[in-house]
């Protein structure tokens, strides 16, 4: 009986084996190369030296090549070579999620995707069953193949902004620079895309399972991208656990379930609906555990992963415990966020303005990332405070962005000043709530005086307003500022588009 | 057996030869000898008290440093190097006999004590060392160290800008000779002399020069320890100055061209001048002397020198005055300045406590926020601590009449009482079933009155800053005790919260 189990199973393993093999798809994965400059955070008019790298993609059909946000940001120039073809065909952007680090390509030549065979979407694979990787990682211009298996599936941070948590699953296969954005097979389906590694720790590569890039290609059905839904709610897992904490909150005996709202943000699209000592009990219909996740194709995540698979708009019906009484509650999903600090961020340049030589820029984990890899050893502690906990201080509250001083453009004006706090707070007593808000006061000020304010500094910058004005334009000139203002909205991506690059 | 023999004769004979062995750069010359009966090796063993485990101590810390005699029977030495000390050996460099001494008396924020041999011991054959006066900047100077308990290493250098720097982490920020020529790693409390008399001692590295205390704050420390009406110390104004750089701020505060002055950025609650001076004030003169554009007056001896090194100068109980205007109007407030202390901060400096104040209750160990806590995160816990905790300290450190200290739940000892809540760390508390705290004694009676009742039972409801929130039932909290006290080998039953 033993021995007939055995036999079972091997031949179960090749049988996927078999039907797996995806060299017999690798006609429809592209080797992508990328052309780009990073965005200067410093000195935001500026962009850095172009650079070249390159990364996979894969046919999903209707001319759309899926691929990693992190493999055409910044682009200013996008080709794709697909398996066994010499030629490099230039490729744009249609859509970019930086916050599921997914994007979706076109080529400028249709004809090159005829005959394409589009890969399908499978669904999340099961723990330790096996998956192959295919790509083209460094080492080598051919296409490349490994087998893994997975190894867990969970809820974690997407490095590519550092900010944003989702679902993803991760394999004992190596993900090396190259494979980003390359198709995870299991049998003829691709299950997952690879997107991220473990730097610290050998073959430990993570992929985006199909639930976030179906959600991802749902979006940008309407034509525009929207984004994962902001949640903005902070709870406090385990404490259940505690029989007599269960008691205080007055959740029924052995009822197993809840997790307890400690924070409530004001941007959160549950502000009003849920509160602070609320405890949630489920959430789209699945029990939340004490630990704060539900069940979900056999394992157990967090439970915002389901919030996550919202689009904007939808409903999300929540079971929540208040005082003793159960109410069943409608959050509609949406954008909230009012800041984009915590992140980093790939618009065509970061939102500036420059006046009287004193550029002014929203903090972002983009301009930390000026101090280096060590940033949060080097960086001053009032930014790696706002950056890292940008909720806890109230300083920081009410407001679309935290706008700092980046840079001093040296001129008679402004010689005196030195940054000791770069994180404004007020600008001639009106609280500084973004770059936009900043550069019409200044634009538009009549007063005989500027005077800004700095958070947690009592040293205010005094300036005789017609005096900057009098340096702004030559001291534009003399730095070679130009232009001289940013102030698009992030969503306006740097890649380049079909039109051309921005 | 050979082997140990062989090693034990070879250890001998290293230490039997110590004082023979003298290398180039010892201190040698006709004042050898008496530096040699003035300068001291001190072996000092500390327990410090253990901030992750505020029941118990860390592991014993021996280190050796250097003391000067100061005067009959007394040893000056650096406060730190003391602190928490239980052990304490002077010797001089060339005698076997170790004198045990003990802390007279300490100044932590000035980071200075002076030591003295325990009852029924005397320091015999020893020189006292005159303090000489400040020197000019510039100045030809010698560092002392001890090697290896026997040797005194003599390093020239120059002396070559005074500035202030804090003398310890209690944030007092006194004068500093920064020297030259002498590149160093780290001082143990080196003396510096110059022409037989001690002229300050090092206190601290920076970019690899000593930064050592001037003869000034030695004396003012040392005189104020005799005095008989008892230590003063140093003061503060409690009101912080800053330049007006800006030539248009400058114009609409009403401060003529060429004419020195500094804004008042903020008043603490808790200093003298609370009542009559506040922000946007603009100071003129300390003492009638005159403040320049940058904030500097003429020192005699340094030239121009912060207006804080003048104040520093005073003793606490000094009456001092400032000439400040108000909307152009000149206006005078003298004030009898009170004693600088770090324990005036929401998060206090280092001190000689033996013990940390903490409370448990259910395994949550609560503790007052302090310098000692965030220097458990080791050498570099400026940037290992906590990054709020941190802020904390750096940007809003000034304690307000109604909250001089911040409550912080530093771990939670797991025990099936406190179930679910065991990975909790370093939040900041806020309040106790309703009502906010601001020391562990307030925390202590807060605790002991009614709780909140709900479900039939009562509870302690904490709330932290970042809106996290623990509730924990009053009963069984006694068995909870015992068992956690057993579990982790807490002795001190006044840990725990008892009602």
């Amino acid at each position: 009986m033993r021995r007939l189990v055995v036999l079972f199973g091997l031949s179960m393993f090749f049988a996927l084996r078999l039907e797996a093999n995806p060299l017999a798809l690798r006609r429809s994965v592209f080797r992508i190369e990328t052309t780009g400059q990073e965005r200067n955070f410093l000195n935001p008019w500026r962009l850095d030296s172009p650079e070249m790298w390159s990364g996979t993609g894969f046919y999903i059909g209707n001319g759309r090549i899926l691929t990693n946000a992190h493999v055409v940001a910044n682009a200013s120039s996008i080709t794709v070579q697909r398996d066994g073809d010499a030629r490099k065909i230039p490729a744009y952007v249609q859509f970019i999620g930086h916050d599921v680090d997914l994007a979706i390509i076109g080529v400028t030549d249709g004809r090159y995707l005829k005959n394409v065979e589009a890969l399908s979407f499978g669904s999340i694979p099961k723990l330790r069953s096996p998956v192959t990787t295919v790509g083209y990682p460094m080492g080598g211009d051919q296409i490349s193949m490994t087998d893994g298996v997975v190894n867990r599936i969970s809820y974690q941070t997407y490095v590519h902004t550092d900010a944003d948590m989702h679902l993803l699953v991760q394999v004992d296969s190596a993900i090396n620079p190259g494979n980003s954005g390359g198709p995870v097979f299991q049998g003829r389906n691709v299950v997952g895309v690879a997107f991220q590694s473990l730097t610290r720790a050998q073959s430990a590569g993570f992929i985006i399972p199909v639930p976030v890039a179906e959600r991802f290609l749902n979006d940008c059905m309407d034509g525009h991208y929207d984004g994962v839904p902001h949640w903005g709610v902070e709870t406090q897992d385990l404490v259940f656990n505690n029989s007599m904490a269960a008691r205080f909150y007055k959740i029924p005996q052995k009822d197993g379930r809840g997790t307890l709202v400690s924070r409530v943000h004001a941007w959160s699209p549950a502000r009003g609906i849920i509160r602070r000592g609320d405890v949630l009990l489920s959430i789209a219909g699945k029990d939340i555990g004490v630990d704060g996740r539900v069940a979900f194709e056999g394992e157990r995540v967090d439970y915002e992963a389901l919030y996550d698979f919202r689009l904007s708009g939808e409903k999300v019906r929540m079971e929540v415990l208040r005082d003793g009484a159960i109410l069943n509650l409608e959050v509609i999903a949406g954008q909230g966020l009012p800041h984009q600090y915590s992140g980093r961020v790939f618009s065509r340049r970061p939102k500036f303005t420059v006046f009287g030589g004193i550029v002014f820029t929203a903090l972002t984990l983009s301009v930390m990332e000026v101090w280096g890899d060590s940033w949060e050893k080097r960086a001053p502690l009032i930014l790696r405070n706002l950056v890292r906990n940008p909720f806890d201080l109230e300083e920081a509250q009410g407001r679309d962005e935290l706008v700092i001083v980046s840079d001093i453009l040296v001129n008679k004006a402004n010689a005196f000043v030195e940054v000791s706090s770069p994180a404004l707070d007020k600008v001639n007593g009106q609280k500084v709530k973004s770059v936009s808000m900043l550069h019409e006061v200044l634009r538009t000020a009549k007063d005989e005086t500027l005077r800004l304010d700095f958070m947690f500094d009592k040293v205010p910058w005094i300036f005789n307003l017609a005096e900057l004005r009098a340096v702004h334009d030559e001291t534009n000139k003399r730095y070679g500022v130009s232009p001289v203002f940013w102030l698009e909205p992030y969503s306006v991506d740097a890649a380049v588009t079909k039109e051309g690059v921005q | 057996m050979i082997r140990l023999v062989l090693l034990v004769t070879l250890a001998f004979t290293i230490v039997a030869a110590g004082p023979l062995h003298r290398p180039h750069n010892e201190y040698s010359g006709r004042d050898a000898s008496e530096v040699e009966r003035s300068v001291l090796h001190l072996t000092v063993t500390r327990a410090v008290p253990d901030p992750e485990a505020p029941w118990s101590t860390q592991n014993l810390d021996v280190a050796g440093y250097a003391g000067v005699v100061v005067g009959e029977n007394r040893v000056l030495t650096q406060a730190s190097i003391v602190s928490n000390a239980v052990y304490i050996q002077a010797q001089k460099v060339d005698d076997v006999e170790k004198i045990p001494m003990r802390v007279t008396f300490a100044d932590y924020e000035a980071n200075l004590a002076i030591l003295s041999p325990i009852e029924g011991k005397e320091l015999t054959g020893v020189k006292i060392m005159p303090i000489g006066g400040d020197i000019p900047v510039g100045s030809d100077v010698s560092l002392i160290s001890i090697e290896n308990e026997r040797q005194l290493r003599r390093v020239e250098g120059r002396a070559m800008e005074v500035r202030l720097r804090d003398a310890s982490l209690g944030g007092l920020a006194v004068p500093m000779y920064s020297m030259t020529g002498m590149n160093r790693s780290s001082c143990k409390s080196d003396p510096m002399i110059r022409k037989g008399s001690l002229i300050g001692i090092c206190q601290t590295v920076a970019e690899s020069q000593p930064q050592v205390i001037t003869s000034g704050v030695l004396s003012h420390f040392i005189n104020e320890k005799l005095n008989p009406e008892g230590y003063r110390g140093f003061s503060s104004l409690g009101v912080s100055l800053h330049p007006v750089r800006s030539p248009w701020q400058r114009k609409t505060l009403g401060i003529p061209a060429g004419k020195g002055a500094l804004r008042v950025a903020s008043v603490n609650e808790t200093s003298p001048f609370s009542d009559c001076v506040k922000s946007d004030d603009v100071l003129h003169a300390v003492d009638d002397i005159a403040v320049d554009h940058r904030g500097f007056y003429l020192h005699p001896r340094w030239g121009m020198m912060p207006i804080g090194h003048y104040v520093i100068s005073k003793y606490a109980g000094d009456n001092l005055s400032l000439r400040f205007s108000r909307a152009g109007k000149v206006q005078t407030c003298a004030r009898v300045l009170r004693r600088y202390t770090s324990q005036d901060k929401l998060v206090p400096g280092p001190g000689n406590s033996s013990t940390i104040p903490h409370v448990i209750f259910g395994g949550m160990v609560f503790q007052e926020l302090s310098v000692d806590y965030l220097s458990t995160f080791g050498r570099e816990w400026p940037t290992k601590a906590p990054i709020p905790l941190m802020f904390i300290y750096t940007y809003l450190n000034d304690a307000t009449l109604t909250r001089r200290r911040l409550l912080v739940l530093t771990n939670v000892l797991a025990d099936e009482f406190n179930a679910g809540y065991e990975k909790i760390s370093h939040l900041v508390l806020e309040s106790i079933n309703g009502r906010p705290v601001a020391s562990i004694e307030e925390l202590k009676i807060h605790l002991k009155l009614p709780g909140v009742q709900r479900s039939g039972a009562e509870f302690a409801q904490f709330e932290f800053r970042n809106g996290a929130e623990i509730v924990l039932p009053y009963q069984g909290i006694d068995a909870s005790h015992k068992r956690i006290a057993k579990t982790y080998s807490i002795s001190q039953a006044s840990s725990f919260f008892t009602r």
